[in-house]
């Protein structure tokens, strides 16, 4: 008896060990469906801003007025100003110190920009990554002394304020802490080192041009001004390294800008003092272009500013501008520019076209520039809101695209020769469309760039796309030979290889633009290509529409956080969207969606069971009648669609028949809730199905086609199909 | 002089371009007729550079200044020369088949042909590498068995797969 129950409990317990053994305990998961809504990743709702993505009954913003006397010297290419700054702290916090942006601090001598570059590793920063310090010691004669130098900074009661400089951010220390709801105003005289634009590859400088020996300014980030504060981010404080670009208060700008008196100036705001600055012929000139809605006026010609390439200063001008509720300020200035406007109307309302280039502009710039500028202006009003400021300007500058309220620097320069290739103009247009696009986002709805390079450049890339389509509808000669404007982003097809790249390579769009590889897809492409196939092929334009609009209307002239734009969307259209921006903006996921299998479940007895279930189940319920005249399907197919991709996205079919009939279906992205990687579909059809064809226009950014055929069709890949057309 | 010209080559760096020191590679391994297709997409401001800094002439793209027959032989040289397959035989025959652009991308097609017996392939890609220390030239690679990707870099200009 012992024997048996020693040998039972033995065999009993390695029993149970080796069972243990086999099984395991499971560990269980959190909630990883794909469409679960995104409480985790974004903030919570406040009173500042609500659930809805609006500005809460608690919202406020701050605002930073500036009064400027600025003197450009075209001999040292110094910039030097004399200016006030009002703060008003509308938050219901005390501010003990504020911070202002140095950013022409990131060229100092002693900037660190350089010294966080990972020279193997980084693609913009690597070609510069010799460095001031470099630059200085080995190439440049003299040392480039940059970032600005502060030569007062005092109350309104004539006292320093004290201050501590931290490379590209300036605190000052308040005597008095600010209280809510009041106002300081302070003073700062300052000079700097206007740099070589291109040589620093930077957003603003000047450009030598050595045939004439003359200079042309494009001045931006000039200033010491306000940083953000805010419910977000309290003082929004980052360092300028070069890749985050800016975050900056709305308020009124008082600039006068003292340049030698044959220079040409244009810039943010209404310049006050027309009739002082331009001479007869021009303001003739200025009222006839005033009346001209069609076709750009010169103000100055090629001529004139050929001849005026060879003046000599006399003196020195002063202009006078100011502008209501921007959140910047930038101007240029020389005495080679071309000057031609036109007037646009803009939903009943006028808006002048500018434009202002050198001569090494022409002949591209006279023929397209103006009439891009009042293109764009139309069609981002028609998606946002009305342009609300008087005028927009288009300066040519080389090898940069940059914008500022009411004026941009941009690319598009012909050869010596006057020759431009198609990549040149449409470069060119583009770049024009793009930059006059940024006066809505982001300067007016004004996001953080520092934070969330993409809010700005992917929501503008994307309107980009719809402005280009426009253009070319409305200008064919400048799409000679095309069906339609080369949009880049368009195209759902050409994200695909960098969405199917080296995942180490890769950053989800919702990341800060300092620290994400390849930004021209991260923060432009990607988003703009994901807004469009959001708003072409998941909400359908109408309610895509109505939603960006309300999301732009919500956030004119306010700060809205990623959050805002994504609650919006889905507020205002009734559409869930939190697994497209999960998918879309929070993982670096692809698409990939494809046919698996057809089968006529009719013919085959192991599903015959379901068939059989469905079909008597509504069979029970008919009358004798209906019974007797019922109509049984020939064919019950089960169509079995797989996911190996990550991103779920509206499945579209095209379905074709022996008949040689098609029938498309869309099955929206809901399909996949439940089951992530594969789905089946029950047809009941009387034709037979001899194809299965997933995504049939190519509207989905799937990065392997080779699934999407039933019977599998080999595709011919991109060299076959070259080979062929050789041949 | 050398470094000033690095320094002209500096690209488009501002709010709106999309510039970034990438090629990206598509290799077909296709055993049926032992063929390893490729199709190289380049920038063609740096493949300008770089054909030029090859051929020590200054060449220009898009629209080509050169006749269709001096640029294939020089692309097809540069292509040789900086994307090598690994063959324990005699060098693989190579047939260059011509360029598109798109944009601004020029797409290279090229081919190894009648592919000696192996049982791994072994290549190196150094596109562009001799102008920008920082490039990166991603390939994705497409066999019978599915797809791969790899990352060349200055550091690791060869890579392997085996069958």
């Amino acid at each position: 008896m012992k024997f048996n129950s020693i040998l039972t409990s033995v065999l009993t317990l390695s029993f149970i060990i080796a069972f243990a053994q086999e099984t395991t305990i499971p560990q269980g998961h959190t909630n990883q469906n794909k469409f679960r809504q995104l409480y985790n990743e974004l903030a919570t709702p406040n009173a500042y801003r609500t659930a809805s993505g609006a500005p809460g009954p608690a919202y406020y913003q701050q605002q930073a007025d500036y009064v400027m006397e600025l003197t450009l010297n075209d001999d040292t290419q110094e910039l030097f100003g004399d200016q006030t700054i009002t703060y008003t702290n509308n938050s219901p916090e005390t501010l003990s110190y504020l911070w202002l942006q140095l950013d022409q601090n990131v060229r100092a001598r002693d900037g660190q920009s350089f010294d966080r570059l990972d020279n193997g590793n980084d693609y913009y920063g690597t070609q510069r990554a010799v460095g001031p310090g470099f630059i200085n010691a080995y190439i440049l004669e003299e040392k480039f002394d940059g970032g600005f130098k502060i030569d007062l900074l005092q109350g309104t009661d004539g006292m320093d304020l004290p201050y501590t400089v931290h490379q590209t951010m300036m605190r000052i220390d308040l005597p008095t802490p600010l209280a809510s709801e009041t106002s300081i105003s302070f003073r700062l005289k300052w000079h700097y080192n206007i740099p070589n634009r291109q040589f620093w590859d930077a957003r603003s400088g000047y450009e030598y041009f050595k045939k004439d020996d003359n200079y042309a300014y494009f001045i931006a980030q000039f200033f010491p001004r306000m940083a953000v504060y805010n419910d977000v981010e309290g003082w929004q404080n980052q360092q300028f390294w070069g890749n985050g670009e800016f975050a900056l208060p709305f308020g009124d700008y008082d600039v006068k800008i003292t340049v030698p008196n044959d220079h040409i100036v244009e810039s943010t705001g209404v310049l006050e003092n027309r009739k002082a600055v331009y001479s007869s012929t021009m303001m003739k000139r200025f009222k006839e272009a005033k009346k001209s809605y069609d076709a750009p006026v010169f103000i100055v010609t090629q001529e004139e500013a050929e001849a005026n390439e060879k003046s000599t200063p006399t003196g020195t001008k002063t202009w006078h501008f100011t502008a209501k509720n921007v959140r910047d300020f930038a101007f240029a200035s020389s005495r080679k520019f071309i000057v031609d406007m036109m007037n646009v109307d803009v939903n009943g309302n006028d808006v002048m076209a500018v434009s202002v280039y050198p001569k090494e502009g022409n002949p591209l710039w006279e023929q397209w520039s103006t009439k891009t500028v009042a293109s764009a202006l139309k069609s981002y009003s028609r998606m946002t809101f009305d342009y609300p400021y008087h005028k927009a300007v288009s300066v040519h500058a080389d090898d940069v695209g940059m914008e500022y309220p009411m004026i941009c620097f941009n690319f598009g320069r012909p050869d010596e020769n006057g020759y431009y290739s198609d990549r040149t103009k449409f470069g060119m247009i583009g770049v024009i469309i793009h930059e006059v696009g940024h006066n809505f986002f982001p300067m007016i709805v004004n996001s953080d760039e520092r934070q969330w390079g993409w809010m700005d450049e992917g929501l503008n890339s994307f309107v980009q796309i719809i402005a280009e389509q426009d253009f070319g509808k409305s200008h064919p000669d400048a799409i000679a030979g095309m069906e339609h404007y080369p949009s880049d982003d368009m195209d759902p097809q050409n994200i695909v290889p960098y969405m199917s790249g080296d995942q180490d390579f890769i950053a989800p769009i919702m990341a800060n633009p300092e620290n994400v590889y390849q930004l021209g897809p991260n923060a432009y492409s990607k988003p703009a290509t994901a807004l469009n196939i959001l708003r072409e092929t998941v909400m359908g334009r109408e309610l895509f529409d109505h939603a960006f609009k309300t999301f732009s209307q919500r956030w004119m002239f306010k700060h809205p956080t990623p959050e805002d734009f994504f609650r919006t969307m889905e507020d205002a259209s009734a559409f869930d969207l939190d697994w497209f921006w999960r998918g879309w903006f929070f993982t670096t996921g692809v698409v990939d969606m494809g046919v698996a299998g057809v089968v006529d479940i009719k013919k085959f007895d192991d599903d015959m069971r379901y068939f059989s279930r469905y079909y008597t189940n509504s069979l029970r319920n008919l009358t004798p009648d209906d019974f007797n005249n019922r109509k049984e399907p020939k064919k019950f197919y089960k169509v079995t669609f797989e996911k190996p991709g990550g991103i779920p996205m509206p499945l579209i079919v095209e379905y074709s028949y022996a008949d040689g009939t098609k029938e498309r279906k869309t099955y929206p992205a809901q399909v996949w809730r439940k089951s992530d990687r594969e789905v089946s579909k029950y047809i009941a059809t009387d034709k037979e199905i001899v194809g299965v064809l997933v995504d049939p226009d190519n509207a989905t950014a799937d990065i392997n086609k080779d699934n999407n055929t039933w019977p599998k069709i080999l595709e011919e890949n991109d060299f076959e199909k070259f080979k062929k057309q050789q041949d | 002089m050398r470094f000033l010209f690095f320094l002209c080559l500096v690209p488009l760096f501002s709010a709106s371009t999309h510039k970034y020191y990438v090629s990206t590679t598509d290799m077909f391994f296709k055993p049926e007729q032992n063929q390893l297709q490729l199709v190289v997409r380049v920038f063609t401001d740096d493949y300008t550079a770089s054909l030029s800094r090859f051929t020590s002439s200054e060449i220009k793209l898009d629209p080509d200044q050169l006749s269709e027959t001096v640029l294939s032989k020089h692309m097809s040289a540069y292509f040789q020369q900086h994307f090598q397959l690994k063959s324990s035989a005699s060098p693989v025959p190579f047939s260059f088949v011509g360029w598109a652009y798109k944009q601004d991308q020029t797409i290279l097609y090229a081919s190894f042909d009648s592919l000696p017996k192996m049982t791994e392939l072994e290549w190196s890609n150094t596109f562009l590498m001799d102008v920008f220390s920082d490039q990166k030239n991603i390939v994705l690679l497409t066999t019978p068995k599915g797809k791969k990707s790899y990352l060349h870099t200055r550091d690791r200009i060869f890579a392997k797969f085996s069958f």
